[in-house]
């Protein structure tokens, strides 16, 4: 079990971590109360500005010093020093299984999310877990504490894949049991129904989710550097293919750039934070596009 | 399909096996489509969408990709396998049956030497290879030797190529010489056609091994022809060149003189004759002579020889003893040696017997004659001796050279015949008419209707030539007879001064109606009135001069003399000249051209049939014996006596045979025959392969092969156009396939990411 899941926590990987921690501080405000500034104004310590009162707000938060010398109502806002509620979801179906450098997709987007809770939960923020194929496999609440991440580890180490992916269902179950803002984090080959993806991910958004995708693709599916004769076996039951791999990179790159397209263009509209990652980057390239998205994030919400 | 293959590449054998290789390309594609890796690919929808729009084009270009290695290695298997389009031009050795002839020229002219090396041994050298060459086909090559010289006897015929031919070749090639002879190429290519003709194998070669000289091929129609026949009937010649380049040559043409007449103490005139057959003047040509293998203590020096001009000289030679003497003269060497050196024998007497009949006894025109040749017997060489003309019905007349009749009223009818005996083996006769003779009798069994000893009927009386009125006109015109070649050129004064006053003139009737139609007779020399004067005709081998005035100034009944000839200078000369002229008929030639046989038919009642010859000096005496058969003569002349035949016919090295024959007293008869290199075959001008073609007609089956090159023998001159157009078709091949196969291949542009 332990070597189950410290297999995620590669010390490379760690160390590498480690030095984005300190990256982190100097981006996200709150430390012990939680390294990232949420974007919405809530309970908190820490004040942030005054606004007219308008009716339906909360009477609590009237300043009465300002109503008693200006006899006009006044409400405080605060920073709120949330704890950021992030869900991973990670596809473990059959297709993640593939990889031809030193780890799978599989085995990259299980260490980048371990990677991400890592650093999540060390800045005292509440990570939750989903990992699915074809349906939900396992779930785990979001919680910030310290030893939550051997249940999130242990969780991603179960999964055997299998099954094909069939993801607006998936993404559905989340939306519905997911009710709290926070962000979601799909790390996914994305070699899915792009509809009902999209549908699926639209729906988040509309639970008010921030959606990131991080698109993981092995080398070889990029870059498609096969010679000689091969006979391709579909992953997920998709057909088997003998052919001159050569004679058709042109067309399969062709193919598969478009599809990279069309998704970047969709999350683009959608106004999803999407990143290519491939499996032969290394693993602080997930944490460092997290890292960034969520300054952008800061920014481009709270005006 | 066996023969089309070996008509169509050298190495046959190989097509097979080629043609398996072509199945190399396809195997590896299909072992290929086989033996794949299996991958578990997650975009496999991609995959599948690229296959799908992309099926047409890979299929076509993996087929071409197929093709073009397929026909790369057609390509390299038709270099390989060496093909060829026409079949004419294919090697003589491609494994089929077939025969090969070799003619080759042994002709006095492939002595030709250049460098170190001669026609001859280059023409041997093709032999060799060609056997060799053979050799290494065993069984199926048939080989065939005719040497020019030999031609109705080939040196092989229809032997098989292999060890023990070769062996056997090496041997009899060793030995083999070139011969000095001027020989037919048409003889040797007759025999060839014939061998061919009877043969039956599937490919026949002639090969034709000359020097090619223009001399040999122009003009010639025999050759052409016998090579188109051979060429019909689907013979593949192959000419052969050895000679590079025409070769200048001096040659001693002639070397003559009359030596019937030689005799000791004698000056005798020799002529020698020079011919440059080069293309260069060449000068300060030096000629040594030598008399007997001494050198003579002169040299014969030619200042310039125009090129293709010949020039002669004359010399003299005395001889101290009578005897038999060999004459050769000798050039420095060129390029052609056989010609270099001429011989003549000549038979020097103590002196030359000359019967000189006087009809009238009291007359004195003998001494002129006598005088006129013999003034003093050792300064001419001449013995005359004067009879009357029952000498002629006693004694034998074989010994003497020639025989004046002077005067002669009439002759004994024994007499006639045995003076008819004498001109025809030979003997010289000269008439001289005279106030004493009997034109009735003459007309009657001298002239005999053209049959006899005198050339024509004459009048029945002798007539006068009216007196010179001025000095223009001289009473003797001479034609350009060689008797009168001393007084040749204008104005001579000796011819001038002579004056001719009574002639026999001949019958006007014969002059008119017959002298045209009587062939032989000539008019040597006519008078003034331009009646004949001097007339020549031939009886049997010998010759007969009539001379139609008086042979001294016998005065006439007006107290005038017929002529003042034999007071004239010229007279002397003329004499002179005549003997020489008459006795060169006498026996066999001065020299003979190496080849001819010399036959002997010796009287059986004088000789033994022992007869020993000894070959020429110069190439290791040899002494030969033979034994002549008896023969009885048929012909009535001789009475049918018996005749002692044989021939000798190893006559090829020039130089001088001496032939000793055995008189049935044990005695020996010594004879000399010099041998020349005939001059026919001097001139080294070579024909181009142009001429050649022109004379042949460019047929595709006439091959000629340059001199130093074999490697037609092997083949590889065969097809060498289409091996160049096929090595540029692989080249485009290659460059093809390997710009398809970077093109159908996936190249990581390696550099270029890490730069």
């Amino acid at each position: 079990m332990t070597q189950d899941y410290r297999k995620f926590l590669l010390p490379e990987a760690i160390s590498r971590i480690s030095r984005l921690e300190i990256r982190a501080r100097s981006i996200v405000e709150g430390f012990l109360s939680g390294l990232h500034r949420s974007p919405f104004f809530g309970q908190s310590v820490e004040f942030a500005q005054h606004r007219e009162y308008a009716p339906g707000d909360d009477v609590r938060n009237i300043d009465w010093k300002v109503w008693s010398k200006t006899d006009k109502y006044y409400i405080k806002q605060y920073e709120e020093d949330t704890n950021l509620r992030t869900t991973l979801l990670v596809d473990v179906s059959e297709s993640m299984q593939f990889g031809t450098g030193p780890l799978s997709k599989y085995e990259y987007g299980c260490t980048a999310a371990a990677a991400l809770s890592y650093l999540l939960l060390k800045q005292q923020d509440a990570v939750g877990l989903v990992t699915f194929d074809d349906a939900v496999r396992s779930k785990v609440q979001p919680l910030s504490k310290r030893n939550h991440l051997n249940a999130l580890l242990t969780a991603l180490a179960a999964e055997k894949p299998a099954k094909k992916t069939d993801i607006f269902d998936v993404l559905k179950e989340v939306a519905e049991t997911r009710s709290k803002k926070g962000t979601i984090i799909l790390i996914s080959d994305l070699f899915v129904n792009r509809e009902n993806l999209f549908k699926g991910l639209r729906l988040l958004q509309y639970r008010g989710h921030d959606v990131m995708l991080l698109h993981i693709l092995d080398d070889q599916e990029l870059d498609f550097n096969y010679g000689g004769t091969t006979r391709f076996e579909g992953m997920e039951e998709t057909g088997e293919l003998v052919c001159d791999p050569r004679s058709l990179r042109e067309g399969y790159l062709n193919a598969m750039q478009e599809f990279l397209n069309e998704i970047r263009r969709r999350c683009a509209k959608n106004k999803f934070d999407y990143q290519t990652i491939r499996t032969s980057e290394y693993l602080d390239a997930a944490l460092a596009h997290y890292l960034n998205h969520r300054i952008g994030m800061q920014q481009s919400i709270r005006q | 399909m066996e023969t089309w293959l070996t008509q169509h590449f050298v190495n046959s054998a190989l097509v097979y096996t080629g043609a398996m290789m072509v199945a190399a390309p396809i195997i590896i594609h299909l072992i290929n489509r086989f033996q794949y890796k299996r991958v578990h690919f997650a975009a496999m929808e991609f995959l599948l969408q690229s296959q799908q729009t992309n099926q047409r084009r890979v299929l076509l270009e993996q087929l071409l990709l197929l093709l073009l290695r397929i026909l790369l290695i057609i390509c390299l298997l038709l270099l390989i396998a060496r093909l060829i389009l026409d079949p004419n031009q294919l090697s003589m050795f491609h494994g089929a049956k077939s025969h090969h002839v070799i003619v080759l020229d042994d002709s006095g002219s492939m002595q030709n030497v250049w460098g170190e090396q001669n026609a001859f041994d280059e023409g041997l050298q093709v032999i060799r290879k060609i056997a060799a060459e053979g050799a290494n086909r065993p069984n199926t090559e048939k080989f065939s030797l005719i040497l020019l010289s030999r031609a109705d006897a080939p040196l092989f015929l229809q032997r098989d190529i292999n060890e023990e031919l070769i062996n056997e070749l090496d041997a009899k090639l060793s030995n083999l010489t070139c011969s000095h002879q001027s020989l037919d190429l048409n003889q040797g290519l007759e025999v060839a056609a014939d061998l061919l003709n009877e043969d039956r194998a599937v490919i026949k070669t002639l090969h034709l091994i000359s020097d090619f000289r223009k001399s040999d091929w122009q003009e010639k129609k025999g050759v052409a022809s016998t090579i188109e026949n051979l060429s019909q009937d689907d013979v593949a010649i192959n000419l052969v060149k050895t000679v590079p380049d025409s070769q200048p040559n001096l040659a001693i043409t002639e070397l003559s003189g009359a030596t019937e007449v030689a005799a000791v103490n004698v000056p005798l005139r020799l002529r020698v004759s020079i011919k440059n057959f080069g293309d260069q003047v060449a000068n300060d040509v030096r000629v040594s002579a030598f008399d007997d293998q001494n050198k003579l203590p002169m040299s014969i020096v030619f200042d310039k020889i125009e090129a293709g001009s010949e020039i002669s000289q004359d010399f003299d030679v005395v001889f101290n003893k009578p005897d038999l003497h060999q004459i050769n003269v000798s050039l420095t060497n060129d390029a052609l040696g056989g010609d270099n050196q001429r011989f003549l024998s000549i038979a020097v007497k103590p002196s030359n017997p000359v019967l000189i009949i006087d009809g009238n006894p009291s007359g004195n025109e003998w001494m002129y004659i006598q005088t006129a040749i013999a003034p003093d017997a050792s300064t001419t060489g001449f013995a005359p001796s004067v009879e009357s003309v029952d000498y002629l019905r006693r004694h034998p007349l074989d010994q003497f050279k020639n025989i004046y009749l002077l005067n002669v009223a009439e002759l004994p009818l024994d007499a006639v015949s045995v003076l008819e005996n004498f001109v025809s083996e030979g003997g010289g006769l000269i008439w001289f008419v005279g106030p004493s003779i009997q034109p009735a009798f003459y007309n009657d069994k001298l002239f005999n209707e053209g049959k006899g000893l005198f050339p024509a009927p004459l009048e029945m009386a002798p007539r006068d030539l009216p007196a010179r009125e001025t000095n223009t006109i001289v009473d003797m015109q001479v034609s350009d007879h060689p008797l009168f070649s001393v007084f040749a050129g204008q104005d001579n004064p000796l011819i001038e001064a002579v004056t001719i006053s009574k002639y026999f003139p001949l019958s006007q009737k014969w002059l008119q109606t017959e002298a045209k139609n009587a062939s032989g007779v000539n008019v040597i020399a006519t008078l003034r009135n331009q009646a004949p004067f001097i007339v020549e005709h031939r009886f049997g081998k010998g010759r007969i001069i009539t001379c139609l005035t008086s042979a001294g100034p016998i005065a006439t009944s007006e107290g005038e003399p017929w002529n003042s000839w034999a007071l004239n200078p010229s007279y002397i000369v003329f004499q002179l000249e005549l003997q020489k002229y008459l006795v060169q008929s006498r026996s066999h030639e001065q020299a003979e051209i190496v080849g001819d046989p010399i036959t002997f038919s010796l009287d059986a009642a004088m000789f033994s049939d022992e007869i020993q010859i000894q070959t020429p000096v110069s190439q290791g005496e040899r002494t030969i014996r033979l034994k002549a058969s008896p023969k009885q003569e048929t012909s009535d002349s001789e009475n049918g006596s018996l005749k002692l035949v044989t021939t000798y016919r190893e006559t090829d090295q020039p130089g001088i045979y001496s032939v000793q024959l055995k008189r049935q007293d044990q005695t020996v008869e010594q004879q000399m025959y010099a041998f020349n290199f005939p001059s026919t075959e001097s001139n080294l001008e070579l024909a181009t392969t142009e001429e050649l073609f022109k004379v042949l007609g460019n047929r595709s089956q006439i091959q000629i092969q340059e001199p130093g090159e074999f490697q037609w023998i092997q083949g590889q001159e065969a097809g060498r156009e289409i091996t160049n157009s096929i090595l540029v078709i692989l080249f485009l091949i290659l460059i093809c396939e390997q710009l398809l196969a970077y093109r159908l291949s996936y190249h990581p542009q390696t550099a270029s990411a890490a730069a």
